[in-house]
């Protein structure tokens, strides 16, 4: 198992999240359905597209924790899941869907 | 053994990429160092604006068919008032293709993202001026600000439209990849190769649930520290179903990162 670098990661990037396929995940994500999530939903939610919106270095080799969001696909119980590089899948970081440091739910 | 096809796939996709030993983030969490002063523990939030990329790719493919309009259709002399438009176009197209790039490239110190920030702001604004002396030179050039309208706005839109498609084509590619690794959660397959890690579900004793991934054959599991939190084990689900006890090993909440450890069968 190797993790790749967020060394050019940058805000706004499109990476993947893959999560686990939560029981109501779909029934509760697709509120706001646009192109991308109207095709995605006839796919496995576990894999959708996300966009960073925050990077929080850890110092690991470049691993990090990144707040990700502008899917409909995914929920708040998508924390730790897995963010890939959009091409090469390979890990970046860790999906961090609260606000870092603040006591919201996972 | 022979390696993963989807591996395979993806090997010249990954040799781009820099890579690191899973080995370097357990002994990073496992071990007593500390975080970087500068790096560890805070929450930056740092890099250049990606919809200025995109804008400024824009503007550059802008210039394509109204260039090609303006010398082709009109065949009207340039006087130097164009060649000035002419001008900001061309440094729109260079600004919005190269500073971008260059700002992945010139990276300062450990994350260089400020730098970066820098140059993709400046190839923001010059896409926006490039845009709109595109729009000047065409609306002036043609006589009709409305069909300049029409060109900058039909543009606008076919951008907007093409990124989902992209999204969508890199969530189908990580989508096939995400299959394959279904098949091998633990197995000698999981090795350095593996495209995507398993997914894991993390359920705490209360019921709450959140995610996790494998990292390491033995069954080590990264997972966000706030996702263990208060917690000394959790129920495992992997992805065939089986479920298993998983201690918390190690815990970085400086970093909201924590690993489980389940026994691998």
């Amino acid at each position: 198992m190797r993790l790749g670098s967020n060394s050019r990661t940058r805000l706004g990037q499109r990476v993947n999240v893959v999560g686990w396929e939560l029981p109501d995940a779909r029934d509760v994500s697709y509120t706001r359905p646009g192109i991308a999530a109207l095709l995605v939903r006839f796919m496995e939610p576990s894999v959708a597209p996300l966009s960073i919106t925050a990077i929080n270095e850890a110092g690991l080799g470049d691993f990090a924790v990144m707040r990700a969001t502008g899917s409909t696909v995914v929920c708040p119980g998508y924390s730790g899941s897995a963010l890939c590089h959009a091409w090469s899948a390979l890990v970046l970081g860790v999906t961090c869907w609260r606000s870092y440091h603040t006591d919201e739910s996972i | 053994m022979s390696s993963h096809p989807a591996s395979r796939q993806c090997a010249g996709n990954a040799s781009r990429v820099r890579v690191h030993p899973v080995s370097t983030l357990e002994a990073r969490l496992m071990g007593s160092a500390q975080p970087d002063s500068a790096a560890g523990g805070d929450h930056r939030v740092l890099g250049s604006c990606a919809w200025m990329d995109v804008y400024g790719a824009a503007a550059s493919l802008l210039c394509v068919p109204l260039l090609t309009i303006d010398l082709c259709v009109v065949r009207m002399p340039s006087p130097p008032i164009a060649q000035v438009l002419y001008g900001v176009v061309a440094s729109a197209f260079l600004g919005g293709l190269v500073l971008p790039l260059l700002g992945d490239r010139w990276r300062s110190g450990e994350t260089g993202r400020p730098f970066s920030f820098v140059l993709g702001s400046i190839a923001g604004l010059m896409a926006v001026a490039g845009a709109c002396a595109m729009l000047a030179l065409s609306a002036w050039r043609l006589h009709s600000i409305p069909l300049g309208l029409a060109g900058v706005g039909l543009f606008a839109v076919v951008t907007a439209a093409l990124r989902p498609i992209v999204d969508l084509a890199r969530a189908v590619k990580t989508q096939r990849l995400h299959r394959h690794s279904q098949n091998a959660i633990f197995p000698g397959r999981f090795r350095t190769r593996m495209p995507l890690p398993p997914a894991v579900s993390i359920t705490h004793h209360d019921g709450r649930s959140a995610n996790g991934f494998l990292i390491g054959a033995d069954g080590l599991i990264a997972t966000a520290h706030h996702v263990v939190h208060g917690q000394d084990s959790v129920w495992v689900t992997l992805l065939n179903g089986d479920v298993f006890e998983g201690r918390i090993v190690a815990r970085r909440p400086e970093w909201d990162l924590g690993l489980v450890r389940i026994e691998a069968p």
